[in-house]
């Protein structure tokens, strides 16, 4: 095992609900009457919020199906995944079946590598983490919980409405008869402010790691975050405001003039067409 | 989608005498928080306000009096205008509103979605209902979610019965059953669950101790996704008068409705890469019989049923869809197949009381006799 340390990557700016978002609550933390189904909110506040967990799960449940469908292709660049077939042990019904989607979680099956060695050689372990039944694989990538902007706030102080109870109403298909439920979600144009920060362990990987991140969260915008997403919910899209490279000599001298910025990109898209730029910030002699 | 007919999505909730303003051929929607403020700093007796608020005076005009007294312009305190489609009638009447985030109109991928998979069960059991393939499906599902196919054995053995050509044979002898068992109990059959087995088996299903339910992880429709709509435009909202057409008692409710020829986007992906990383997770009929061609039988479905449907409407036009409150027994279920039953259905929805004649203990002979009309129009169609 050898790690090294040479800086941190700071992905900065807000992402937008552009229909409702639901991330559910616990049942047992609610305790608002009426509504069967709350958001999650900050205790503090009483604002919701996005859970960091909940958004780094779904960026890289998303990068685990697109690695998935490429396996075969991806096995030459990765040793880690030489290991693996495509596909889930579900129906097998037995962990680390030889597929790729090989640990269950909650009823639902998720890749994880199980030792350091296979995990370092595995895009998504890599970059997400991997907490390995031997030995774990730190995540390069840490997110943030997101908490509404400055400027949904004030709208909130002003009496605006932040999340809504949605009516839906299924129907039986013989009898027609309605059965009407609510759902709490947060409106559609609520921003918040995240942050993703990329850890950078080593050089060669930096260029390929930051790709997949940012093509997660193209993925993401295409999907879905948190719940009843195939039935309308939770489309995203993140706008960039910053991304910056912290290299190891700031975290030594704390001179904020060693921090490195690009020039400003404002969609995930725009920034992914100009991964050179973020990558010549981190390796400045391009080499 | 463009609107064709007049199109209503409710929130739960219904505009009363104080929450309008009603004009000629228009209702200003009031923002009645403000104007209750501003009357009170006018000097207007709060004490007054509530106790109109809480009892509404017999005429519509319940804000006239405060409105005259101090001078002021109700189109100042409207949130937005309705023009009037029908008749305004009663002095009391409600109106019930559509659904909106932040104030905008929208149409829930929710509303879209039920109108599709309803399209999608019409077919699936149409092509795929017979007893042989069910039966397979079933068995296939049970190994699927890796259970003791002894718990669903019974309800094979049922379906297998020489008297059934096809599931829905079986299903309503199932009706017939549950409703037996609810009277045996002294109870009613709860009609918001009499679809829920036929769901499962068509969806797909788990299987616990009280045999087999829907369960949405194996439903393959997972991967369709239908966003919500993109807001639309206040302006196209009206109110319509609906009322029902051969009913003998006719009192009409009034709808905040989208009209005919507005339009609005909605994003539907299937997503294929979803499907296929469940393709050994799915189960039920639909997956057993079209699992390879999903995506392309979703549309010949949604085309096959809303044609039929568009007939009898005398709607015209391709890529047809109905969504939306007010669509009618037909429009929300398998009612087209379930009549081919003739008699055997018949016997079950007097049994259920579909039909039911409001007031009366009589159920209609002819079902569904009762249609809702628009300001004359049919509701929901909406054009892809
Ligand atoms: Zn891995």
């Amino acid at each position: 095992m050898n790690r090294e340390f040479y800086g941190k990557v700071i992905i900065e700016g807000e992402i937008e609900a552009l229909t409702g978002l639901h991330i559910g609550a616990q049942r047992d933390t609610s305790e608002i009457g009426g509504i069967d189904n709350p958001v999650i909110k900050d205790p503090h506040t009483g604002l919701p919020y996005i859970p960091g967990s909940s958004l780094k799960g779904r960026l890289r449940s998303l990068f685990e199906i697109y690695v998935n469908s490429k396996l075969d292709e991806l096995k030459d660049q990765y040793k880690g995944l030489k290991n693996y077939m495509k596909g889930s042990c579900r129906e097998i019904g037995k962990e680390n079946c030889g597929r790729f989607f090989n640990r269950e979680l909650h009823n639902v099956w998720i890749h994880v590598c199980n030792t350091y060695e296979e995990a370092r050689n595995c895009p998504v372990c890599r970059l997400f983490g991997a907490s390995g039944k031997e030995s774990n694989f730190p995540s390069r990538v840490i997110v943030r919980d997101a908490f509404l902007t400055e400027e949904w706030k004030e709208k909130w102080r002003k009496g605006e409405e932040i999340t809504e109870a949605k009516m839906e109403v299924g129907i039986d298909r013989i009898t027609s008869q309605a059965n009407p439920r609510t759902t709490e979600r947060v409106v559609a144009g609520a921003k918040f402010n995240f942050e993703i920060i990329y850890t950078v362990e080593d050089l060669n990987e930096v260029e390929d790691d930051l790709r997949h991140l940012l093509m997660s969260m193209l993925l993401l915008e295409d999907s879905y975050l948190g719940g009843s997403g195939s039935r309308g919910y939770g489309k995203v899209k993140f706008h960039i405001k910053r991304i910056a490279f912290k290299p190891r000599e700031f975290y030594e001298t704390g001179d904020e003039g060693k921090i490195k910025s690009t020039k400003q990109y404002k969609s995930v898209q725009e920034l992914l067409n100009n991964i050179n730029d973020v990558v010549s910030l981190i390796k400045p002699q391009g080499g | 989608m463009n609107v064709l007919t007049p199109l209503h999505v409710g929130n739960g909730n219904e505009l009363t005498p104080v929450d309008f303003y009603p004009r000629e051929n228009e209702i200003l929607v009031l923002d009645v928080e403000r104007l209750v403020d501003d009357l009170q700093k006018l000097g207007a007796d709060i004490e007054e306000i509530l106790g109109m608020i809480r009892n509404p005076a017999e005429d519509l005009y319940v804000w006239k009096k405060f409105l005259t007294e101090y001078k002021i312009n109700p189109e100042q305190y409207a949130k937005y205008k309705l023009k009037v489609r029908g008749k305004i009638g009663k002095m009391s009447s409600r109106i019930r509103e559509f659904i909106k985030e932040s104030g905008k109109p929208y149409i829930p991928g929710s509303s879209i979605k039920g109108a599709i998979r309803t399209a999608v069960m019409y077919e699936i059991l149409k092509e795929c209902g017979d007893t042989v393939t069910v039966v397979e499906a079933l068995k296939e599902g049970t190994r699927i979610a890796g259970k003791d196919p002894i718990a669903i054995q019974g309800l094979i053995r049922s379906i297998e019965h020489p008297a059934n050509h096809d599931i829905l044979d079986y299903y309503i002898h199932y009706i017939n059953m549950e409703i037996k068992r609810a009277l045996q109990r002294r109870k009613k059959v709860n009609l918001k669950t009499v679809d829920d087995l036929l769901e499962a088996i068509v969806f797909g299903f788990d299987i616990g101790r009280g045999g087999i339910r829907h369960e949405p992880k194996r439903d393959p429709t997972r991967a369709l996704i239908v966003r919500d709509s993109s807001k639309i435009p206040l302006n196209n909202l009206a109110v319509y008068e609906v009322r029902v057409i051969g009913a003998d008692v006719n009192i009409p409710v009034w709808v905040e409705a989208l009209e005919p020829n507005t339009r609005f986007n909605v994003e539907i992906i299937f997503d294929k890469e979803l499907a296929e990383r469940n393709s050994d997770y799915f189960n039920g009929l639909l997956w057993h019989c079209k699992g390879k061609e999903l995506e392309e039988f979703i549309w010949k479905a949604v085309e096959d049923f809303y044609r039929e449907l568009a007939k009898i409407d005398g709607i015209r036009g391709s890529n047809l869809l109905r969504i939306g409150w007010g669509k009618g027994w037909i429009s929300n279920t398998i009612g087209l197949l379930l009549k081919r039953k003739g008699q055997k259905w018949e016997q079950v929805r007097r049994k259920l009381g579909l039909g039911r004649k409001p007031g009366g203990k009589g159920i209609s002979s002819m079902f569904p006799k009762t249609r809702r009309i628009a300001n004359g129009m049919p509701m929901g169609w909406v054009e892809i």
